[in-house]
């Protein structure tokens, strides 16, 4: 047993945008398929930074989305013999990647919501003090001066089919037709949860801007 | 032209901004940006978070990522290729399926041919060819993936799989075949790897520590059965787990202490033997409670905090419940005292005495006890996996919320039970069985130990599947 699947990447790059040719990864997947496994090295290579952001960007933890991408990755290998070339290898990826990381989030909702109790327990007396701090005249810093986080923690605060459908459009760049496929929605319910996602990013926006001025 | 309604015009806008609209859709926005200001504003205000959004910092994935995910592909192939060598062939080539197909319209030469020839080759890589002999080794593999037979029944079989382990053997590979059984397995999942690290570095060094007293009590001659043994392997990170991302340790427990453990619980309790009861297995949620809270000592000793999720999962049966021993070697490994901290989950999580029971739990489970159907208890052939998978329903009301993780791998675990005991009709019950998760003789295998795998991970590394074909027929 020796066969190196995947080479070691040699160079970090950020993709963003751009895909590859559909025929060219229809081209490596009937390779890997014929057992010519080292070929899903070049998808994985093409495709893990798009993914693992993506996953990132859903579930919130960039721990939790090296090991969702490589979970996509390992279940796309798995499966490539339910993959159908009607839709691209990358929305494929993507589908199974999406799917993951809103299961990932539930199952971590679910399994932290014996904590929330405290977790309220000491929000709770975090702002308390806060309110202390600020009525004797501290000025309290904000805790999340960084601007990207404040977004980072809006977006992560919606819900999670609005959140999928947020990052899909918004950072990844995929049409409407794309994440359809995706998300297996129609492109009407696509739209519309999109457009509400945004409103209420918008909404969110605009209250912290509010408090911020006072 | 109808009017439209806002929520529509307002979709649109979002739409437009992505150029996602057709050409009379089109129209009717540039038309309302012409002459509605708050169709203005809302699309510039959509137009900013968009921008906002978008604008987020990007991340590339880790540089290690690829290599892990190399190591995980290569050990789905280690487990697929020995799966399909344990059964003979399900037609995955034409050739294999002509040959199948000869056979049974009668080509006997052919097929004699092809079987002898399957004899052959399986001799000479080491498979077995009846599971059930002893003297078979189960694998061996040129890469040396697994322990021989012998060396698992001898006495030094830790030191061997601790070599072996060492070398790259994978440990839940090393003990379903090596060991002619399948592992015992608790899974504790951790919120980070920080606290998955914690958690295994700790339960590693209290087995360590809990292992050399053993062998110092044995040096000084003291008989085996007074001392909790525990000869844990811990495995090492470029061993190909499931999940390279988990930390797994590998306890032996010698079985004359396994049963002592059984007795010195049993013999305390008012519950007839037969009918005892403990289930720390998937399908109860009291010993999953227990698993819990022992798991979470640990890590409140290490002061990294509970962990999110246990999942203890057995997986074989025996007429004896090993759960409550199972925990009890735990909590004695992990150095835990008597402690009502249980109380409420289950109070038989004692260092000190092991023999007894708290009153309020057996009041429980001789309530659970007596709502037993007659068919159900005194047997062993009642306590079976898939009694167990069918009471399930029953107890779902106690189980955790629906959907849960944990309820998963009980639906799971479940199903792994009810598929390799296909032949067993379900008792006719209408109340809870008296069902048990426990150890069967064949876990012991030939060398005498019994082994569990506790598997530190991360919410979503699913632990291995785990292989219902046993080794043995």
């Amino acid at each position: 047993m020796g066969t190196t699947l995947i080479p070691e990447r040699q160079n970090a790059s950020i993709e963003a945008g751009a895909c590859e040719l559909p025929v060219d990864d229809h081209r490596l997947v009937a390779q890997v398929k014929a057992g010519q496994t080292q070929h899903f090295a070049e998808l994985v290579r093409r495709y893990q930074d798009r993914i693992f952001n993506t996953c990132w960007r859903i579930c919130g933890h960039l721990e939790d989305a090296r090991d969702l991408t490589q979970e996509a990755f390992l279940k796309a290998y798995q499966g490539l013999d339910n993959y159908r070339q009607e839709s691209g290898f990358y929305t494929w990826i993507f589908r199974v990647a999406t799917n993951l990381a809103i299961s990932h989030r539930r199952s971590a909702k679910r399994a932290s919501a014996m904590l929330d109790h405290q977790a309220r327990v000491f929000r709770n007396q975090a702002e308390s003090l806060v309110r202390k701090m600020e009525q004797s005249g501290f000025d309290v810093a904000d805790p999340m001066p960084d601007a990207a986080a404040r977004v980072a923690a809006l977006l992560h605060a919606l819900d999670d089919e609005q959140r999928a459908v947020v990052v899909l459009r918004d950072i990844e760049g995929l049409d409407y037709q794309q994440i359809s496929e995706i998300l297996g929605l129609p492109a009407g319910t696509v739209k519309s949860r999109l457009h509400r996602a945004r409103l209420a990013l918008r909404e969110a926006m605009l209250k912290e801007t509010q408090k911020a001025q006072g | 032209m109808r009017k439209m309604l806002n929520q529509e015009l307002s979709e649109l806008l979002s739409a437009y901004l992505d150029n996602e609209v057709d050409d009379r859709e089109k129209t009717i926005v540039e038309n309302a940006l012409r002459s509605d200001p708050g169709a203005r504003k809302l699309l510039d205000e959509l137009r900013q978070t968009v921008s906002v959004v978008s604008s987020l910092p990007r991340h590339a994935a880790p540089p290690d990522l690829a290599p892990e995910l190399n190591a995980r592909l290569e050990r789905a192939h280690l487990l697929v290729e020995f799966d399909q060598q344990k059964a003979p062939p399900q037609g995955t080539s034409s050739w294999h399926g002509y040959l199948r197909a000869a056979a049974m319209l009668g080509f006997v030469l052919v097929a004699g041919w092809w079987f002898l020839a399957r004899q052959q080759e399986r001799k000479s890589t080491g498979i077995a060819l009846s599971p059930a002999s002893p003297s078979t080794v189960i694998r061996e593999a040129t890469d040396s993936k697994v322990v021989p037979a012998e060396t698992a029944r001898s006495t030094s079989a830790p030191i061997e799989a601790e070599k072996l382990l060492s070398s790259g053997t994978d440990p839940v590979v090393l003990v379903r075949h090596s060991f002619e059984a399948e592992p015992v397995r608790i899974r504790v999942t951790a919120r980070t790897a920080g606290e998955r690290d914690m958690l295994a570095r700790n339960f590693t060094q209290q087995l360590a520590q809990a292992n050399t007293e053993n062998l110092a009590q044995q040096k000084a001659g003291r008989e085996q059965k007074k001392a909790i043994g525990a000869f844990y392997l811990e495995g090492k990170p470029d061993v190909n787990f499931t999940n390279p991302h988990d930390k797994q340790v590998m306890v032996r427990i010698p079985r004359s202490q396994a049963d002592q453990l059984v007795e010195q619980v049993v013999s305390g309790s008012t519950i007839p033997a037969d009918q005892f009861a403990f289930q720390a297995g998937t399908q109860n949620v009291k010993g999953q409670d227990n698993a819990k809270a022992i798991l979470q000592s640990i890590s409140q000793n290490s002061g990294s905090g509970p962990p999110t999720d246990v999942v203890a999962d057995a997986g074989v049966m025996s007429k004896k419940s090993m759960s409550t021993g199972l925990l009890h070697t735990l909590e004695e490994i992990a150095g835990l005292q008597p402690s009502k901290d249980y109380g409420s989950l289950g109070t038989t999580n004692r260092v000190a005495d092991t023999s007894k029971i708290d009153s309020d739990e057996v009041a429980a489970m001789k309530d659970s006890a007596s709502s037993r159907s007659a068919a159900e208890v005194g047997s062993p052939a009642a306590l079976t996996a898939d009694a167990a998978m069918k009471s399930k329903s029953a107890e779902e009301a106690q189980s955790p919320e629906p959907g849960s993780l944990v309820d998963r791998k009980l639906e799971a675990a479940g199903a792994r039970h009810a598929e390799a005991e296909p032949s067993r009709a379900p008792p006719a019950r209408s109340k809870p069985a008296a069902s048990s998760i426990t150890f069967s003789s064949d876990a012991f295998g030939q060398s005498g130990f019994i082994t569990i795998v506790v598997e530190f991970g991360l919410p979503n590394s699913a632990p291995p599947k785990k292989d219902t074909g046993r080794m043995r027929s």
